[in-house]
């Protein structure tokens, strides 16, 4: 019984984490992040750039204890194929039936070097696309918060309707297709993966997982196979999901075991245990194994996972079309009669673009941005988006079409694991320049039509912006928006308030360092 | 019907349902429905002295007539009038004695008389009295002729050979360029029209002449001034239980009701009230406030209160109420059968709620679209009607130690984003003042919008 408590023990806080990271993501009260905010900063890969020692020495101490329990109830990715493996199984008639496979010791290790050698000398976007906290973040950001969006609406409206406001209604989400096809790409490479071979992404892509290797390839404890029990049967190595149990010879390779204790649970004799090991069953450390492979000088296949850039196109142009109508469809209104169309406004272009506020400046988010999207689902503004520019590619880009980031807002920075938006407080917001107002004198209605307006100086909420008459020393004559460049910090109320469309006559430049004053 | 009534209703249905389930043996008295409820008492009427004409005290405004469609017959000219269903209105008004009608050439788009015309037309002449104005607002008819042409024409429209009421119609305001004084000597006196509408009034082609009044006092003054000259048979004021001592407060442009009332008593002429309901403001209100009234006299509605309120005023001719719908005519002549006047005690009842009313600044806006569509695209009565109904609810706090100012905020900016869509909301105003001339309650849409949107930044400048 006791075999099969750990197992359980591991499913029950899987699904919590995983229900908690997925509620996370579809928030759009800004409440889950009080509550669950630390299932995403406890991630590996983010507690490092966040600098949250506590939590990342912590990870590798249990992983040094215990070996990889991380990659099984803490990783969301690592979870979402166990949920796929499992469903692998549900669906075949048969039994899927994982073996025994050799460790792809080159292909871990050159991703793994490509990965530190990209996040030291800062290589963007390359750490993002093979963290897998990001990894999931995407999905999840793309696939699973405009879900969340649909049932917040239906909460609002039927909370309205019983006169209650417990849920607002949320704001739309700013919808990146070149997000989406990132995500759906790596999705179904890592489905297919799950679904086929269990955890074959954790134990050849995954940098996390061969860090963490590392420290797991001699844990205190681990699975152990007591030989005078064991019949090598053969049982634990077809429920592998890591396939690193070599039952032949009674080995578990724990760099690859990620502690999902399904072996112990379905060994019929009772013979692996979860405990500390004998000098004999002990994993060769990884600068051994080198030296073997070296010594053996196998031969490995690397060619497994390219030559996917076909499908890749394919499913990108699939997945954004499909999600393309539903979105269009959920987030259209309809307004009674009576009101004057509204044009929508374009997003201008901007010789630089805008970063949020905490973000510092272009090098630390790209340093430090592994673009999850966590901000993006959280901006109750509608103002973030994923950038779809090579050079920021997916990382938190400010516009001011549906909205402007208030004063009173800084929910991205409360929701940022890495660290890459983060602000103390809303002083420090509000003293933070992300960029500064220009002046488009040929839209301005007061201008051009003469219609008195100043709606921009009315909302300018550091007072950056006076309305000055156009013509030197005629106060009779249309008034214009002067701009105190100095004063602006880049909110872009001028921007979305402004009347003129679908092009702003005030829009906002972003600096590349924000200036703090 | 919105989901939201429908709701309302469904669930109020649900209930009465329960009930019912819950209690069949209790049950005494068979209830039908309560449209079954009929007035219970006899019309008041009351007498002009310069006639003896007797006037009912609820009088039928014309100005919001049925419609086919759903929509309003003010609004746009391709809503159809529902003349079947004024016929009916008016053969329940007859019925239970109402016989003024107010209308005007200009109401319903100009289709008012033509519409009141046909369904007087079936009525013997001698049960219905006929008041119209001579509306002469655009420039283009401050001419003689033009005047007289609109006069004239409102016989034809109405198919009748004299007018009972004829009225100056809302002197006091401006027009363009001209001010209040500029604009009452263009419409009535350079043109000699007062002088031809009192031949007209000698002749018996109008048997009483009046003016209806709101905006400037110098020109209520003046108009009274000549009184010796004019002998006016009646006045139409605006009046109710706010505007009596606190109209400057609504609307700093209006004088106070006690004023204009003690004016034409002094005069010994009698007043025709307007805005009894104060654009429908007295007709719902705060629910603490309401809580009161009810206190008092349960079984009355609170818009009942403002009518009876009237009906304490012996020099009050008649109050006229818009109906537009069949039980709009129901209820208030309901309301006005049997009028019980209002005791002392009722009397600071209703002093002591308009001065709770005006602590609390909801916005006179009645819904009726007039400044609509507002050219860059804010929904100007969907604001208001928002704001008032958190003001109403108790929703909109004077200060943020308010002991429900956590709740209130929180109702207030998630109804707000629920009920005008983001792009539509007060920060949009730019404040171009397109709307403001077509506002007839006068409101300063752009300084109000403006006034919303900083309570709306100071509650969301407080969120944490």
């Amino acid at each position: 019984m006791k075999s099969k408590f750990l197992k359980y023990a591991r499913v029950v806080c899987a699904v919590v984490m995983m229900l908690s990271i997925i509620t996370l993501f579809c928030d759009t009260t800004g409440i889950a992040r009080h509550y669950l905010g630390w299932t995403v900063d406890i991630q590996f890969f983010p507690s490092i750039s966040a600098g949250l020692i506590a939590a990342f020495v912590s990870t590798l101490v249990v992983t040094k204890l215990f070996g990889r329990i991380y990659c099984s109830v803490i990783c969301p990715l690592g979870i979402f194929q166990d949920i796929v493996a499992r469903l692998g199984r549900l669906t075949k008639k048969q039994k899927i039936k994982y073996s025994y496979s050799e460790e792809k010791l080159w292909m871990r290790l050159i991703i793994a070097v490509l990965f530190i050698a990209s996040y030291l000398i800062c290589a963007y976007p390359i750490v993002g696309l093979l963290e897998p906290y990001s990894i999931f973040g995407r999905m999840a950001t793309t696939l699973l918060a405009p879900v969340g969006r649909l049932i917040a609406e239906y909460l609002a409206a039927s909370s309205e309707a019983a006169g209650d406001y417990t849920f607002a209604m949320p704001a739309a989400l700013n919808y990146s297709y070149v997000m989406l096809g990132v995500a759906l790409f790596s999705l179904v490479l890592i489905a297919i993966l799950a679904f086929r071979g269990g955890r074959t992404y954790c134990n050849t892509i995954c940098p996390v997982g061969t860090i963490l290797s590392i420290f797991a390839e001699n844990s205190v404890v681990k699975p152990v196979i007591d030989h005078d029990k064991c019949v090598k049967c053969g049982l634990c190595a077809r429920k592998c999901k890591a396939s690193c149990i070599d039952s032949k010879n009674g080995k578990v390779d724990s760099s690859r075991c990620v502690d999902c204790m399904n072996c112990i649970s379905a060994c019929s004799k009772g013979a692996i245990s979860f405990s500390t090991s004998s000098d004999k069953d002990k994993t060769p450390n990884i600068i051994k194994r080198i030296k073997d492979r070296f010594a053996k000088k196998a031969k490995e296949d690397v060619n497994a996972t390219v030559a996917t850039d076909e499908s890749k196109r394919a499913f990108l142009t699939v997945g954004a079309l499909v999600v393309g109508s539903a979105m269009t469809k959920s987030m259209a209104k309809t307004f009674d009669g009576g009101l004057a169309e509204i044009t929508e406004k374009k997003e201008p272009v901007r010789t630089d673009r805008i970063t949020p506020p905490g973000s510092k400046s272009y090098r630390h988010i790209k340093d430090v941005c592994t673009s999850c999207g966590l901000c993006i689902t959280a901006c109750p503004n509608e103002v973030l988006r994923p950038s779809e520019e090579l050079d920021s590619l997916l990382t938190p880009v400010m516009s001011f079409e549906k909205g402007y980031c208030r004063p009173e807002c800084k929910r991205c920075s409360d929701v940022c694991p890495t660290g890459a938006i983060s602000l103390a407080d809303l002083a420090e917001k509000s003293a933070t320049h992300v960029g500064h107002a220009v002046f488009i004198a040929d839209n301005c209605i007061s201008l051009k039509k003469g219609v008195s307006c100043g709606n921009c100086a009315r909302h300018c909420p550091v007072g950056a912006i006076t309305m000055a008459p156009s013509v030197i020393g005629d106060e009779t004559s249309p008034k214009m928006p002067v701009i105190d460049s100095q004063r602006c910090i880049g909110c872009g109320a001028c921007e979305n308030l402004c009347p003129s469309s679908p092009y702003s006559a005030i829009y906002v430049e972003g600096h590349r360092v924000h200036r703090i004053d | 019907m919105d989901r939201r009534d429908f709701l309302k209703r469904l669930s109020a249905a649900t209930a009465t349902m329960g009930l019912a389930a819950c209690t069949p043996a209790e049950k005494t008295k068979e209830i039908i429905g309560t449209e079954s409820k009929k007035p219970t008492g006899e019309m008041t009427y009351r007498t002009v002295p310069t006639s003896g004409d007797k006037v009912s005290l609820l009088g039928y405004g014309c100005m919001r007539l049925p419609t086919v469609q759903h929509g309003s017959a003010r609004e746009q000219k391709d809503i159809e009038i529902d003349q079947e269903e004024l016929n009916a209105h008016v053969d329940y008004a007859i019925e239970h004695g109402i016989n003024y009608f107010d209308t005007s050439p200009v109401y319903c788009q100009g289709r008012s008389e033509h519409h009141m015309g046909i369904a007087l037309k079936r009525i013997p002449r001698e049960k219905f009295l006929i008041a119209t104005k001579l509306s002469n607002f655009a420039q283009e008819y401050w001419s003689r002729e033009k005047s007289i042409e609109m006069y004239r024409n409102s016989f034809k429209e109405l198919q009748v050979d004299t007018i009972d009421y004829m009225l100056l119609h809302s002197i006091g305001g401006t027009s363009g360029e001209y001010n209040s004084t500029q604009t009452f000597e263009k419409r009535y006196i350079e043109n000699g029209i007062l002088d031809f509408l009192l031949e007209e009034r000698a002749k018996g082609k109008i048997r009483h002449l009046g003016f209806s009044y709101h905006g400037d006092i110098a020109i209520f003054d003046r108009a009274l001034a000549m009184h010796d000259k004019c002998k006016w048979d009646f006045v139409q004021i605006q009046m109710n239980y706010v505007d009596w001592l606190h109209a400057k407060e609504v609307n700093p442009n209006n004088t106070n009701a006690e004023y204009l009332y003690a004016e034409l008593e002094k005069r010994n002429i009698p007043a025709i009230i307007m805005e009894p309901l104060l654009g429908g403001r007295l007709a719902s209100t705060l629910s603490f406030i309401a809580a009161k009234l009810k206190a008092h006299r349960p079984e009355d509605s609170i818009a009942k209160w403002a009518l009876r309120y009237l009906g304490s005023f012996p020099n009050v001719l008649t109050v006229l109420s818009g109906m537009t719908y069949m039980e709009n005519v129901k209820e208030n002549i309901d309301t006005y059968s049997s009028v019980e006047p209002c005791t002392e005690e009722e009397l600071a009842l209703l002093e002591e709620v308009a001065q709770a009313m005006l602590r609390y600044p909801s916005v006179p806006c009645t819904g009726c679209q007039y400044c609509m569509p507002c050219p860059y695209g804010v929904n100007i009565p969907g604001i208001f009607q928002h704001y008032n109904k958190c003001i109403n609810e108790g929703n909109v706090s004077v200060s943020n130690q308010d002991e429900n100012y956590v709740k209130a905020r929180r109702a207030f900016l998630m109804g707000y984003d629920r009920a005008v869509s983001k792009l539509r909301q007060a920060d949009h105003c730019i404040g171009c003042g397109a709307c403001v001339s077509h506002c007839p309650q006068g409101i300063k849409i752009p300084a109000e919008m403006q006034r919303i949107d900083k309570y709306v930044e100071s509650l969301k400048q407080s969120m944490d």
